[in-house]
């Protein structure tokens, strides 16, 4: 009696234990609550991302939201495909759709930080060398052919989309600039020792740049340019957590539309979130976000275009946008 | 009648006993040195082997981990193409200076602090502290100074292989025997000629010893630098083409660096070999067939 009430025992215990053990992200932690990893690169053109998180709205869908900071979008992207990680929010490079291509399993399921087209409260310009423009070397934009411009990871990366559309409305390409790949803190130093003559960076460094009289704006990308978005790893896009974590992201997009974006409890966040001072988040422009951050097709496919038309593709179309693009989670974004 | 046959002295015996036991030994020491080249040889093709089976079978994703054969053909394209020549000059060109320039000025300054002792004292600890500084963490500071040059690209390397020398050359005097400069003393060796002829001599397998290491060091610090500040050079291609996602031209640039790294480190042991004789000297020394006496 004894001994069959120990192996009774025993055996509940073996199968207690094996059922609170879960095998990673994505899967329920204690039967009611999602852990969920999401690769990010600290920024406030991912702000919907922190203001759900502090607000809470990832726990009101009984999800549990690990966020793990990356460099660059491309280095999540095959962690994504392989369920190292279940969500990237970055932004889009050559590389992701070299890894579509090449059929990795990735979905993109939203957009992020839109331009506003503003030119004077853009969060990207291209910042030009002020000597060169004082000295009537640069006048406009077309004035850059051939000359070296710093963009953060190369012509391939996501602000190589952003310089080749601000370029294109001079009538250049990406193809017409030697686009040099720098640091957003090293842009300012390299633009003032006449290594590059102008950079693309974001604020706050265009407006620090600005302030030291080091560059000046010379061209904003248009309203609509968008290079960054939301990533689902193939598995978590058919797992049931996917379109919950989606409307938690629009339930904050919501929340920053209009003047509402700069909050003094989102500028918290998003200081916190970003490692920046509040002062000068109150200072730099904000991007803009739609509220149910829909994917954008269109863009999607201009920003293939660019990287295909600067020879950095193995292929030579245009990956086909039902490929690789979910909208599914947009629209029912709730 | 019978030829008469002579038999051999107790010296010629001997002799013969050591011609068996030499060549004995000779055949032992030739048979092994096949033995480790076949070694040297077989373990990274095996592993090849390996890497392409579990491709091939899907053990590994091979979308991400380019089977051997894949990145051999796209490494024959950059070849053919001419791409891979420009990514290696322009990185072996940045080694090669920023080597040469960073090891003369450690040997000269690890001479100089091993010889004169007020020297060490000053810049002994400032050295250590330094050395153990990451020079890639210094890059933004030479591109502050200098610019989007070759220059700061050159540097990272040169003070990489600096500190490396200049401890190995310093280590090399301090380790040398106080007998042997009593003893080169005695024979009227003194000042420069005793520098010349005993301490650096004396120096030298310490510092080739550097030598070797900083050939690797200097191969990681270049490629490093390149990841973050250039347009060409292997280091750039390694990192742009995991940023386009093209893994086949990554690892034709990783398997390149390493080529790299493995050719001037045999350099290093090859010039030390020529430089040092003396310590050949242990070694089986080549016999030639001696005529039997009659």
């Amino acid at each position: 009696m004894k001994r069959s009430f120990v192996a009774v025992y025993g055996a509940l215990t073996v199968i207690a234990t094996a059922s609170a053990c879960g095998n990673g992200s994505g899967d329920e932690a204690d039967g009611s609550v999602t852990e969920i990893t999401v690769a990010h690169v600290p920024s406030t053109l991912f702000a919907p991302l922190y203001i759900a998180q502090a607000n809470g709205y990832f726990a009101d869908e009984d999800l549990e939201v690990s966020l793990q900071t990356i460099q660059a979008g491309q280095d999540a992207v095959p962690l994504a495909a392989s369920g190292q990680v279940d969500v990237v929010v970055a932004g889009f490079s050559a590389g992701l759709f070299s890894a579509v291509n090449t059929g990795l399993d990735v979905k993109v399921v939203g957009s992020m930080g839109i331009s506003t087209g503003d030119p004077d409260a853009s969060p990207t310009a291209l910042e030009v060398s002020t000597a060169l423009v004082d000295s009537g070397e640069i006048q406009t934009v077309a004035d850059l052919e051939g000359r070296k411009i710093a963009v953060s990871g190369g012509p391939g990366a996501a602000g190589g989309y952003q310089l080749d559309v601000m370029l294109r409305e001079a009538g250049l390409t990406i193809g017409d600039v030697e686009a040099v790949n720098l640091s957003f803190p090293d842009m300012e130093a390299a633009i003032a020792n006449g290594s590059v003559a102008a950079a693309v960076p974001p604020a706050p460094f265009t407006t620090k740049m600005e302030q030291s009289g080091v560059a000046v704006p010379l061209a904003v990308p248009p309203a609509g340019t968008v290079a960054t978005g939301v990533i689902y790893g193939g598995a978590f896009a058919d797992s049931d957590a996917a379109q919950p974590f989606f409307d938690a992201l629009a339930r904050a997009a919501g929340e920053l539309q209009g003047d509402a974006a700069k909050t003094d409890e989102n500028l918290q966040i998003l200081a916190e979130a970003t490692g920046q001072d509040i002062a000068v988040l109150e200072e730099v422009p904000f991007y803009t976000w739609l509220p149910d951050l829909a994917p954008q097709l269109d863009q999607l496919e201009a920003q293939q275009q660019t990287y295909l038309d600067a020879g950095l593709f193995d292929f030579d179309e245009i990956i086909p946008p039902e490929t690789y693009i979910i909208t599914d989670f947009s629209e029912n974004a709730g | 009648m019978t030829a008469r046959v002579e038999t051999p002295t107790v010296d010629e015996r001997q002799r013969q006993r050591t011609e068996v036991a030499a060549t004995r030994e000779m055949t032992k020491a030739r048979r092994l040195r096949r033995r480790d080249l076949a070694l040297a040889i077989l373990t990274p093709v095996l592993l090849l082997v390996a890497w392409q089976i579990a491709a091939d079978t899907e053990l590994i994703d091979r979308q991400l981990f380019s089977p051997p054969s894949q990145t051999l053909s796209r490494g024959a394209e950059m070849v053919a193409s001419g791409e891979l020549a420009t990514h290696v000059f322009a990185t072996v060109a940045r080694l090669l200076v920023g080597y040469s320039l960073g090891a003369v000025l450690g040997i000269i300054v690890g001479l100089a602090m091993g010889t004169w002792r007020p020297l060490n004292a000053a810049l002994g600890p400032t050295f250590s502290a330094l050395y153990a500084l990451p020079k890639i963490a210094i890059l933004p500071l030479l591109l502050l100074i200098f610019g989007l040059t070759e220059t700061p690209k050159i540097l990272a390397v040169m003070i990489t292989i600096f500190f490396v020398l200049q401890i190995n050359t310093l280590s090399g005097i301090r380790q040398i025997d106080a007998g042997i400069i009593e003893a080169s003393r005695a024979y009227g060796a003194t000042g420069l000629r005793q520098f010349r002829f005993v301490i650096i001599p004396a120096a030298l397998p310490s510092i080739f010893t550097g030598l070797r290491v900083a050939a690797g060091l200097g191969v990681i610090v270049i490629t490093a630098v390149e990841f973050v500040a250039s347009n060409n050079g292997l280091g750039f291609l390694i990192w742009n083409s995991w940023q386009l996602f093209q893994p086949e031209r990554m690892f034709v640039g990783l398997i390149t660096v390493s080529i790299l790294g493995a050719l001037l480190t045999f350099s290093v042991t090859g010039t030390e070999y020529l430089a040092i004789p003396w310590r050949r000297a242990d070694r089986p020394a080549r016999r030639r067939r001696t005529e039997k006496k009659r």
